[in-house]
Order: structure tokens, then sequence, then C-alpha cells
């Protein structure tokens, strides 16, 4: 039983919608083009002159009730005990019923490969004692990733401190990643 | 990587516990270490190379480290060790990796086999091209007309050696791009304050007022420059207002945007002067202590500068000026900044001395959190001086070409494509292809550009992830650093750096030049660059350089105002406001400052950068994957009055050419004014660039997607040749067009 | 308030037109089935014709519905891998085993009634039923455990797709009857008892299909934004004329309309009533399953 649960938080007052982090992971992880692990969300709002833009980086919440995990086959999704949620590329088949699960459309199949993929907030990195790369490249340090068990770590102590929000808890998935700042219209499609 | 490295590795790596990290000076973030001696590094799981460079994306020059597989280029981070830029990186700099591993590169040198343009190519040995380009050069600066030589230069990374060469070989005109682009703004500079630039202390400021930057996006000194903005932002509320045509991502996470009609910026900001002053709200001692008019001859100055007329011009309101110049004034420190928005208009030059204006009268100039004088190595050839000289305008010498009025024996293209970046990018193809004002042309790229395709001689450049260069930019510390930019992998085929071309060409020319020239491999230059820098030479020289990438004097302390003992490096000592006859009356400055009157009928185009997509990387699949449209931004009132609605095609027409563009509905912009941005429309390049699908070693590019989308256009065949003719500068926004539904 | 998303991703199809049709052919092959079993096990003998064509249909759909699974995987020789790697909590985990052990019952039963041996014939009727039922039931929870998915995430959908599979399922086993009476009997001649009681029980099928989805679409249309987004795709946007008109409009209520007025119901017209709702049926399942996905989740 690992002691950590790890978090991430996106810290949206830091956030200028550069996109690093988008590009950063396709590097990372070796994504195909056509899909993504993370992306950048945004939004304009209002009319002119008080027309503002707002930014909303989206990724895997890796969440402590996955649906993704609950439908999967075969058992190629699991959680990790520190939350993490990983997909075990030998195992899976592609079948697609994790994609239709997730209520933050964050998985893909790999065009190559044929399974799926997600964020796995870079565990690889995470087992070596790093960041993951979107943390370690957003050029504002507008992600911050950490342990949320941990009051002192930074994340916890950012949770606690500011208003946070996340993505969809009605869906009861218990998501883990939060967000400082985050505007509702931003949520919207259209 | 050899057995012996690894043995090393795994050996110093148990000392280390098995855990090869640190603890980043920064907020406890840990990152990856490489070893000292062994440079190399475990990342998933796998022994790579690690050696640190300096990204050639874009100006900023960030120190990066990369990750090499067996001479294969992995991935590109923030070097941790760089002060400046933090560890940090941006989009740009990660997808470097994209046009090292481009399967699109040029990989040997090619010869024109056709007409100019036409585009057969003949491959040719290193040998034959290299005595080739001798033949053309060689007469050239034997009868002295080394200024009919152009030397076009994209980089400022590995320049150094250019401009070696180039002193070496007489005068010829120097063009180097990413300061040249900027003539306005260092035309400005070193007018006022006898530098060529000027930096923002953004970590301390208390107040930002922003004209026509996008710093969030894209600057100078993007990375070190907007972390400290965002941090002075987000942890000490600093206030930012932003001047903008458009809602760029800085205007919208601005606490305010303001949008005045394009090409006002400097009126408005004389304005807001104006009130600061008539209030009595300025630094009295800096005004008249330092500058180069009495304080009586700065209010007569700014006496027509009233907040009514900026309002009318401006569309800002004149409240609006009033709160500004009181907020500004009341904030110490507080700078005020400008970007492209401002400096490539008309009237740049003044424009951009308003905006410095500011930070004078109140006493902002070279303070901590104020506006300052650049911190930076200067590197020789400190002998280049003429070339420093001659650095005018592009755009100039082609309106000259085009006009018969000069000659060009002899065009080298290094990393710039004018016949696409340029203002009317179609009128200088068109030069670029007439033998007759262009005798030789000569590209040396990592890609066949659009300048590339014209020319007689194509040379295979390498990358900057495979070049040498040494470079000292403006430091956000004030404390000067050098930064080494080293190849971490060979160029692929038979591409070479430039300095081992510039090496093998100068052994072909001989004679004179080789004197001149010493050099025997490309990091000779650096070494004796090097030698200006003791205390690194003593801290190990190149070597300590190539394993940190950076280097500074550890002891060093910045130090401001310095120009209370050395004066200012302008002919009076002092703060040069404006030119005697703008000071004196004589030529009216009010006027100047006017944005040109509009035509009947027309629009105004203001241009933009995009974050990811510009200069340098247009081929860069993750790049160009996210932005690969270039729609025009077009009010919703604006475009109903061309019966425009979203996703309709409209053409766009100006004095030099016609595009068909889709438009992108937007309140993020001002009514009357359409923005469309640059780095779009390549025409040949590469399958990326130009948004087509196709089959490749890099499976990827078989899943190209975005080629349905086409809104792809070069924004630069709009934009009529001309320059502000206090600097030379291009001018590149405020374009007068005319709209049509088609 | 104006809201404009400037830039988002494109998501990737998660379902598509093959799963689409794997619903179809299951939903069928399930509907032949329990038709088969209307005089072998239920003991309604007016039927008994029905058996034989019933339980090769189901078997022959059956045999393609799965390729249509194995088309859409990533990687399906892997599919193995549902076999030795079980979870029970996946929707896809119990199809596994339904579609192993269903298409033997099948078989088994099939072979017996051939055979002539009632008892069997009865015994395997009688556990193919709730196969029957549950192997397509089970595509139904598929689709009803996407919570992020209004359309789909429908305690209604596993009962709207037995439903629908019963209609397409008569509609078959009529059609097909009619064409083997016609064409390839001694006689030449249609049973009318069977096209009768059939045609009652399509029309029956499809009355308690249409209530199912008003009462989806009617409750969509008043919930929360998602589902009003979705129901108003169906109604009125890109899915108006699917949905609306054929699948609603010409694949059920002009076949209801044949079946269930008895002077409509000619042989032809029942031929035609059949052959909409086969049709029907099918953009049904097409649009349940893209439908359901037109709407971004992030
Ligand atoms: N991604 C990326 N980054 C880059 C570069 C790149 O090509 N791509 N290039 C580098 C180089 S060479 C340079 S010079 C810098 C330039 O960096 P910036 O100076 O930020 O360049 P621009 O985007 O050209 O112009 C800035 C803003 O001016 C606005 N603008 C246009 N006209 C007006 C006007 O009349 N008034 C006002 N107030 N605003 C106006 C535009 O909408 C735009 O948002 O960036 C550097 N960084
Ligand atoms: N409309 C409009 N036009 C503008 C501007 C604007 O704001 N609006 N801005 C102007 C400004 S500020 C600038 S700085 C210029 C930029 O203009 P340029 O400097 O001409 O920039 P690019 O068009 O990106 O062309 C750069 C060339 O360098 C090559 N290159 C990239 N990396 C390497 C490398 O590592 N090695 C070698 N050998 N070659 C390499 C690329 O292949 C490409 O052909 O554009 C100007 N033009
Ligand atoms: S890298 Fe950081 S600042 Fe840039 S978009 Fe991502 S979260 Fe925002
Ligand atoms: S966000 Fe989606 S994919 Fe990620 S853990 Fe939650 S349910 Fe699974
Ligand atoms: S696609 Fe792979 S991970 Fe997803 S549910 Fe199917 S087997 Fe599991
Ligand atoms: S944590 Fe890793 S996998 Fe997840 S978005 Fe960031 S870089 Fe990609
Ligand atoms: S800011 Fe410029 S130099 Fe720095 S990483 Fe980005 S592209 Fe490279
Ligand atoms: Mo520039």
């Amino acid at each position: 039983m690992s002691s950590e649960r790890y978090g991430i938080l996106f810290d949206l007052r830091r956030c200028t919608g550069c996109q690093t982090c988008q590009v950063s992971c396709k590097s990372e992880n070796n994504v195909p083009l056509g899909v993504w692990r993370s992306w950048v969300k945004q939004i304009e709002k209002g009319r002119f002159p008080s027309a503002t833009k707002s930014f909303l980086p989206v990724m895997c919440n890796n969440c402590e009730r996955p649906a993704c995990v609950w439908v999967c086959p075969t058992k190629a999704s699991t959680r990790r005990p520190d939350g993490i949620v990983i997909i075990d590329a030998h195992r899976c088949i592609g079948c697609r019923h994790c994609m239709a699960a997730c209520p933050y459309g964050v998985r893909y199949i790999n065009p190559f490969l044929g399974i799926a993929q997600k964020c796995d907030w870079c565990s690889k990195r995470i087992d070596a004692g790093l960041v993951p790369a979107c943390v370690r490249d957003c050029p504002t340090g507008a992600i911050i990733f950490g342990d949320l068990r941990d009051p002192q770590s930074e994340i916890s102590r950012l949770i606690s401190e500011f208003p946070v929000n996340r993505l969809k808890v009605d869906m009861g998935t218990e998501p883990r990643v939060f967000y400082i700042g985050l505007d509702e219209y931003a949520l919207l499609e259209k | 990587m050899n057995d012996m490295s690894r043995r090393t590795f795994l050996k110093a790596g148990a000392a280390l516990s098995g855990l090869f990290l640190a603890e980043n000076a920064l907020g406890g973030v840990r990152i990856e270490q490489w070893l000292d001696d062994g440079f190399v590094a475990l990342r998933n799981g796998k022994f790579l190379q690690v050696k640190p460079t300096t990204c050639t994306q874009c100006p900023a020059g960030c120190g990066v480290i990369g990750f090499v597989d067996h001479g294969r280029m992995v991935s590109v981070q923030g070097n941790p060790k760089d002060p400046n830029s933090l560890g940090k990186i941006c989009a740009r700099g990660v997808a470097a990796v994209n046009r090292v591993s481009d399967n699109e590169r040029v990989l040997w040198p090619l010869k024109r086999s056709g007409k100019r343009g036409e585009g057969k190519w003949d491959r040719i040995s290193w040998d034959a091209a290299l005595q080739e380009i001798a033949l053309k050069l060689g007469p050239i600066r034997d009868a002295g007309e080394d200024s009919t030589l152009v030397f076009d230069d994209g980089d400022e990374m590995c320049s150094g050696i250019v401009r070696e060469f180039l002193s070496a070989f007489g005068s010829p005109l120097y063009f180097n791009r990413s300061n040249m682009e900027r003539a306005s703004h260092m035309a400005a500079c070193s007018g006022t304050l006898g530098e060529d630039s000027v930096v923002p202390d953004l970590s301390k400021t208390r107040y930002v007022l922003n004209f026509g930057a996008n710093p969030y996006e894209h600057h100078q000194y993007y990375v070190p420059l907007l972390h400290r903005l965002v941090d002075n932002r987000v942890n000490n509320d600093l206030k930012m207002i932003t001047f903008d045509v458009r809602l760029s991502n800085t205007a919208a996470k601005s606490d305010q945007w303001i949008v005045c009609s394009p090409g006002s910026d400097g009126l408005v900001a004389m304005s807001i002067a104006a009130e600061i002053v008539r209030n009595d709200l300025h630094d009295k001692h800096f005004v008249n202590k330092w500058l180069s008019c009495s304080e009586d001859q700065l209010r007569r100055l700014l006496g027509r500068f009233t907040p009514a007329a900026a309002e009318m011009i401006s569309g800002v309101k004149r409240e609006q000026v009033e709160r500004l110049a009181r907020e500004f004034a009341g904030k110490n420190p507080a700078v005020a900044i400008s970007g492209n928005g401002v400096g490539q208009h008309e009237n740049a030059t003044e424009q951009e001395k308003a905006i410095l204006l500011l930070n004078a009268i109140t006493g902002n100039i070279d303070i901590p959190g104020g506006l300052c004088i650049p911190r930076r190595f200067h590197l020789p050839p400190a002998g280049s001086n003429t070339l420093e000289k001659s650095r005018t305008n592009v755009g100039k010498l082609f309106s000259e070409l085009r006009d018969g009025k000069a000659r060009v024996s002899a065009y080298v293209d290094y990393k710039a494509n004018p016949a696409y970046s340029t203002a009317d990018c179609k009128a200088v193809e068109q030069i670029l292809k007439n033998e007759e004002s262009v005798n030789f042309l000569l590209v040396m790229d990592t890609h066949i550009s659009e300048t590339g395709k014209l020319a007689d001689i194509i040379l295979p450049a390498a990358s900057g992830m495979e070049s040498w260069g040494l470079v000292s930019r403006a430091s956000l510390n004030f404390i000067p650093q050098l930064n080494l930019v080293q190849p971490l992998v060979a160029p692929p085929g038979e591409a070479r750096e430039i300095g081992a071309i510039l090496i093998g060409l100068v052994q072909k020319m001989g004679g004179e030049l080789s004197r001149r020239f010493p050099y025997s491999q490309a990091q000779d230059s650096i070494v004796s660059s090097l030698r200006h820098f003791p205390d690194l030479e003593q801290a190990g020289g190149l070597q300590r350089l190539r394993k940190e990438g950076v280097w500074l004097d550890s002891r060093a302390r910045p130090k401001f105002r310095e120009f209370e003992a050395d004066k200012f490096k302008t002919p009076s000592g002092k703060y040069e406001v404006f030119s005697e006859d703008l000071l004196s009356g004589q030529r009216d400055l009010f006027t100047i400052l006017r944005p040109p009157e509009k035509k009947q009928g027309a629009v105004v185009m203001a241009t933009f950068r995009t974050g990811l997509r510009s200069s340098r990387n247009a081929n860069c699949k993750w790049l160009t994957e996210i932005t690969h449209e270039n729609r025009l931004w077009i009010h919703p009132e604006t475009a109903a009055n061309f019966g425009l609605s979203e996703d309709d095609r409209a053409e766009v027409s100006s004095e030099s050419g016609l595009v068909q563009v889709r438009v992108r509905i937007t309140w993020g912009i001002r009514p009357g004014v359409v923005a469309l941005a640059k780095g779009f429309g390549h025409e040949t390049y590469g399958h990326v660039a130009e948004s087509k699908r196709f089959t490749s070693k890099d499976p990827d590019t078989n899943l190209i997607w975005w080629n349905e989308f086409k809104s792809d256009v070069n924004t630069n065949i709009l934009i009529p040749l001309s320059s502000d003719p206090s600097s030379g500068g291009q001018v590149s926004k405020s374009i007068q067009v005319r709209l049509k539904k088609c | 308030m104006d809201i404009n998303v400037v830039y988002t991703v494109h998501r990737q199809e998660v379902f598509g037109p093959l799963i689409a049709l794997y619903f179809y052919l299951t939903g069928l092959s399930a509907g032949s089935f329990i038709l088969s079993t209307l005089a072998y096990v239920f003991g309604a003998t007016k039927y008994k014709p029905l058996g034989k064509i019933g339980v090769v249909l189901a078997i022959g759909l059956l045999v393609i519905a799965p390729m249509m699974l194995l088309l859409h995987a990533g990687r399906p020789a892997r599919a193995w891998h549902l076999f030795v790697y079980i979870n029970w909590t996946s929707p896809i985990s119990w199809g596994s085993f339904l579609l192993t052990l269903y298409p033997i019952c099948c078989i088994f039963y099939g072979f017996f009634m051939f055979r002539g041996d009632a008892r069997g014939t009865r015994i395997l009727g009688t556990i193919g039923i709730p196969l029957a039922v549950m192997v397509h039931g089970y595509t139904g929870w598929i689709l009803s455990f996407a919570k992020a998915r209004a359309l789909w995430n429908s305690p209604l959908m596993p009962v709207l797709f037995i439903a629908s599979a019963m209609v397409s399922g008569i509609a078959l086993m009529l059609l097909v009857s009619i064409i083997r009476d016609r064409f390839f009997s001694e006689d030449k001649t249609v049973n009318l008892e069977v096209l009768n009681g059939l045609s009652n029980i399509l029309a029956v099928a499809i009355l308690l299909d249409l209530f199912l989805v008003a009462s989806e679409v009617t409750t969509l249309l008043i919930s929360h934004a998602d589902a009003q987004e979705v129901a108003h795709v169906l109604l009125f946007g890109k899915f108006a004329i699917l949905f609306v008109v054929i699948e609603n409009i010409v694949g059920k209520l002009v076949p209801l309309v044949i079946c269930a007025v008895p002077r409509f119901r000619s042989v032809t017209a029942v031929c035609v009533a059949s052959i909409l709702v086969i049709v029907g049926i099918f953009i049904m399942r097409y649009n349940v399953v893209l439908g359901g996905e037109t709407i971004p989740l992030m």
C-alpha cells in the first residue's frame, strides 16, 4: 500500500495558453499526430470591448473512482496504489469501452499500436522520482504535481488556501486534477 | 554510449543512491540531472547522452539540454542551470526535435540546372559547390565591390563566425534579422539612451503598461521574461494594462485590455506623459538632471497631447488616459513596454520614443523594476563595427532593387527566408529571380525554402541542434551571461554547420582572406572569443561551457543606474527625448504620431504572430498540427458590413497583392480592423508546412490530418514594401486593405 | 453570454458504424432466436414453421456479428485476453461469455430441432431465451455505462435494445417466411395464419419500442444540459432526418399502421413493412451509437 496519493493542480492564474504542456507531452510520450493526452482549450467570452479569453488545460484526471477501470474487460486499465490509472500495453485489446466510459474524453486509440492510451501523469518519470514532463516544462509554473496526502506539499497547500474546482465532479469519478481560477464557461462546448 | 561511460555512470549512480536527481533551487521541483563527467542520464529506463546547448528556435536563447540516443535526438528540455530561463522552455523549444529529425531536410549541395525558381537541381559535391561559390565571391572582393555582397542572416546564436567572416571579407551589407526587424525599436533606444535595446525588469516592477507586445505568446526574451512576469502577477498582484488591437493572450490575461486605433499607441503614450507632467506627477529630479531638454521644453512638446485629442484620434477615452497617468506615475517602480504592435509602423521610431519617454519622466530608467539597459557581454569580433552600422532594412534594399537603384552581385542567405517573410514577398521573389538585379543567389538553409527555391546554389545547413555558437542574450537577472550552442547530433546527410561551410569557403578562396580568417574548425572561433573571459578560462573554458551550457560570474551582483557615473552613451551624455527638429518644432511630432488617414472603403489590417507557429519552425509537426489555419479576425459588425459570416471566404486585397482567407468572427477585435497572422502559407518548404500528407520514414507524416482546412495564406503578400524613414524598419502593421466576400 | 470555443482538439470516434452494425446483427439474431422458440418452448404450434428458419438465422447472424467486433478492435489477435483476464464489472467481459455460450446453445438447440428431439429442443430453447435476451441486453449496458454521454447513459438502454431486437427479429422472420412460402414451398402460398400472428406481435413490439423511445427522448429533452443538447441533435439537428423521419416514421409508424390495421395487411404490404422495419432498426442503432457520441465531452 503506497502512502502517496498524487494529484495535479492547474493554477490558471498562471496559465498563458501557450500549449507547451500539450507539445511537451507529445515529445515525452511519443504521441502520434491527431491524438492527444492533454490539450489546452481556448474559450472567448463576452463582447467587445470587454471580451476576454480563458484557457483550460485538460488531461486525464487519474480518478479516484475511474469509470474506465470499471468497464475495461481485460483489466488492462488498472489503478496503481498511488492512485494513477495506467494501461497495460500488452494486455489492452483496443475495444474502446474505456473511451466510451470516461466522462472526460481523454483516452484515444494509438493509430499505430491499436491500443488505448492516455495521460498517466508520466508514471515512469514519477517512478524515477521525476515530475511529469508537462509540469517540468510549463514556462510559468502553472502545473503543480504532488502528493495530496502530504499536508506540506505545495499542491496540498494551494488546494487548501485557494478555492479550487474540478471538472465534472457530478460524474462521481472523484477526479484528481484541480484548478484554481476555473471559469465555468470554459466547460461549455459552444 | 560506450561501455566506459556507462560504467562510470552506474558507479556515480550508486553513489547517489540510485537516483539522479537534484533539488532545483526554485520551488523544490525535482528535475533530471546529468552527471558532470559522463554526460549521461536515465530517461524512461534508457541510458541517454545528455548535452546542454542553447535553443535557436527564437531570439530568446533559452538554455536547454538535449537527450540523445545513439546519435538520434530524442528530446529537449530546459537547462536548469540557466539562471535566465530557469530550466523552463516553450512549445517551440520542445519541437526543435522535429526540425532535427525532419525527413525533408536538404541533405547535399544542390546546383540549379534549369532557370531560377524552376525547381530543377543537380546534386553536386561540397568541393564543387564551394569552388563555384569561391569563383563568384572572389572577384567581387578583388574588384573592391564588397559592398554589393549582401549577407542576410536570420540567426543570432550561431552568427559570430559569420560576422568574423564578413569583417575579413570587407564591408558587405549585413542584415541580422533577429535585430533588424526591430529596427525602429533599436533606433529609438539608441537615439534616446545610446543603447541598442532595453529590458524591462518585470520581476520587480509594480505596474506594467504594455503597448503592442504579446509576452504571453512570444517575445524577444520569451520564456525568461514570461516566467518572471507571471510570477510577479500572481504573487504580488502586479497590475498590467495592455494596448492591442486584438484580444491577444496577453490582452486577455491583463487587468485591462485597451483598444486604440492601429498605430496610435505613440500618441496615447504621449498624452499619458502629458497628463503626468501637467499634474506634476513626474520625477523632477530625473527630468531636470538627465533629460537632454529642459522641463519647459518638455512641457511645450507635450502641450498638444491632451486627453481629448488622444480620445479623438485613438478612441481611448480621456478618463482612461487621465487614470492611467495617475496610476503609472503613482506606482513605483513601473514600466512601459513596447512590442512589434508599435515597432512596425511608418512612424515607429517616434512611437517607440514616446513610450520610452513615459519611463524616463517617471524616473524608471535602469532601476530595479524599471526599464533597464541590457546586461550582456559584447562578444568579439569587436572590429565588426562597420557591420553593425550597415544593418539597415532588407525591405529598403528590395525597394531599391525593384526601382533599379541598386544591384547585388551576390545575395547570401543564411537561416532567413526573404522571399517569404519580407513584405511584398511576391515582389521580392521576382527580384530574386532576376539575374540582372541579383547576380548570384546562395542559400544556406535546413530546408528548401521559398528563397531556396530561387537559389543558384543551396547548401544544406545544420540546424541549431547541430551547430556551434556563442551568445550573450540580455540577462533578466541583470548579470551578463554566456550561452553556448553546441552540436548535440551530427547534421543529417552531407549537411554542414555554418562555421564549417565558411571555413571551407575561405580555404577555397585562399590568399588574404585565409590570413584574416584563420580558423580550421568551427569551435576555434569560439575558443578565440573565450579568451576575453579570463574568469571562465580559469573555470575550465570551453570544456566547462560544454558541460554546463551557460556561464556567468557567480560573484557578480546587478548594478543599476550606472549612467549616474558613466552618463548615457548619447552625444549629450543625457537621455535624448526626441531629435532636435522635433523638439524645436521644425517638424511636428503630433502630426507624425497620427496614424495615416484611412482610405475610402479600406479597412486596416493588423498583423501578429501566433504563439506556436512563426519564424523558423514551419515544418515542426507538433506546432503545425496545432496552428495551421490563418483566419482573418473580424468583428461581427465589420463582418456584417461586408456580408460575411463565420467560415465564409473573403478576398483581401491591398496595393501589393490579394489573398483568399476564411474569416473568424470574434468579439476580440476592434470594429473596422481586421487581423491576419504571419508565419503561414508556405508554398514550398516541406509537406508539414504545406499541410500535405505523405509517406516518409516518420510514420506520423501519414497522419497529417489538417489538410482539409485550407486557409493557409502568407500575409506578407498583402504588405507593400515600405519602411520607417527614421530607422529603415519594415512596416508590417496597419496595412490598408479591401475586403470582399467570395 | 457570447461564448466561442476558439481551440480544442478533435476527438477520435469511439464506437462508430461498425459497432452499430454489430449491435444490429446481435439484435436480429436474438430476435430470431426468441421467435423460433414460440412453438418449441411456448407451444404456440402455429409458429412451428418459424422454428427452423429462426435458428438458422440466429446462428448465421451470430457468426457475422462478432466479426464486426474484431474488425473494430485495435488488437483483434488479442481477443483471447477476454477469457483470461476477466473483469466482472465490465459489460464486454459479460459479453465475451454470452457470445460463447449463446451460439453453442443455439447450435445444440438447432441440432435437436432438426433431429426432431422435442425435449432436447425445449430444454435448450429454455436455456437459450435468457441467453438471447442477455446477449443483446449486454450491448445496451455497454452504452449505458458511459456516464457522461446522455443518450447512452440511461437505464432504459438495455430494455430498449431488447425491444428493438424483437422488432427487427420479428420483421426479419416475417420477411423470410413470406419469401420461403412464396418461392420455395410446395404450394407457393403464404401461410396467412403465421403472417397475421406475426403482424400482431410486430405491432405490439413496435408500440413498446416507440413507447420506450418516447420516454427516453422526452426525458432527455428536459434533463441536464448535455441531455437537452443530444435530444436537440436527434429531434432537430444533425440526426433529425435519420431519427425522426427514417427511424421512427418510416421505420416504425408506417409498419405499425400496416400491421395493426387489418385493412392494410396484404402480403405485399406486410412485406414492405418488414423491410422498412429492418432498415429502420439499423438506422436506430446508427442513431444511438453515432448520435450518442456527437457531443464532445470536454
Ligand atoms: N512564437 C513566436 N515567437 C517569437 C517569434 C515568432 O516568430 N514566433 N519571433 C520573435 C521575434 S523575431 C520577434 S521580433 C518577437 C516579436 O514579438 P511581438 O512584439 O509580441 O510580435 P507581434 O505578434 O508581431 O506583435 C505584437 C502584438 O501587436 C498587436 N498589434 C498589431 N498592430 C497593433 C497596433 O497598432 N497597436 C497595438 N497596440 N498593437 C498592435 C498584434 O495584435 C500582436 O498581438 O517575437 C519573438 N518570438
Ligand atoms: N507580416 C509580417 N511579416 C513579418 C513580421 C511581422 O510581424 N508581420 N515580422 C518580421 C520579423 S520581426 C522578423 S524577425 C522576420 C523573420 O523573418 P525570417 O528570419 O526570414 O524568418 P522565417 O521566415 O521563419 O525564416 C527563417 C528561415 O530559417 C531557416 N532555419 C530555421 N532554423 C534553422 C537552423 O537551425 N539553421 C539554418 N541554417 N536555417 C534554419 C528556416 O528553414 C527558414 O527558412 O519576419 C518579418 N516579417
Ligand atoms: S504550459 Fe503551462 S502556461 Fe502553457 S498552456 Fe500549459 S499550463 Fe498553461
Ligand atoms: S479521467 Fe477518464 S481515463 Fe482518466 S481515470 Fe478518470 S475516467 Fe479514467
Ligand atoms: S481499449 Fe484497452 S484499456 Fe480500454 S477498455 Fe478495452 S482493453 Fe481496456
Ligand atoms: S503528465 Fe505526462 S502524460 Fe500527462 S499530460 Fe503531462 S506530459 Fe502528458
Ligand atoms: S522562448 Fe525561444 S529560445 Fe526559449 S525555448 Fe522558446 S523558442 Fe526556444
Ligand atoms: Mo523579429
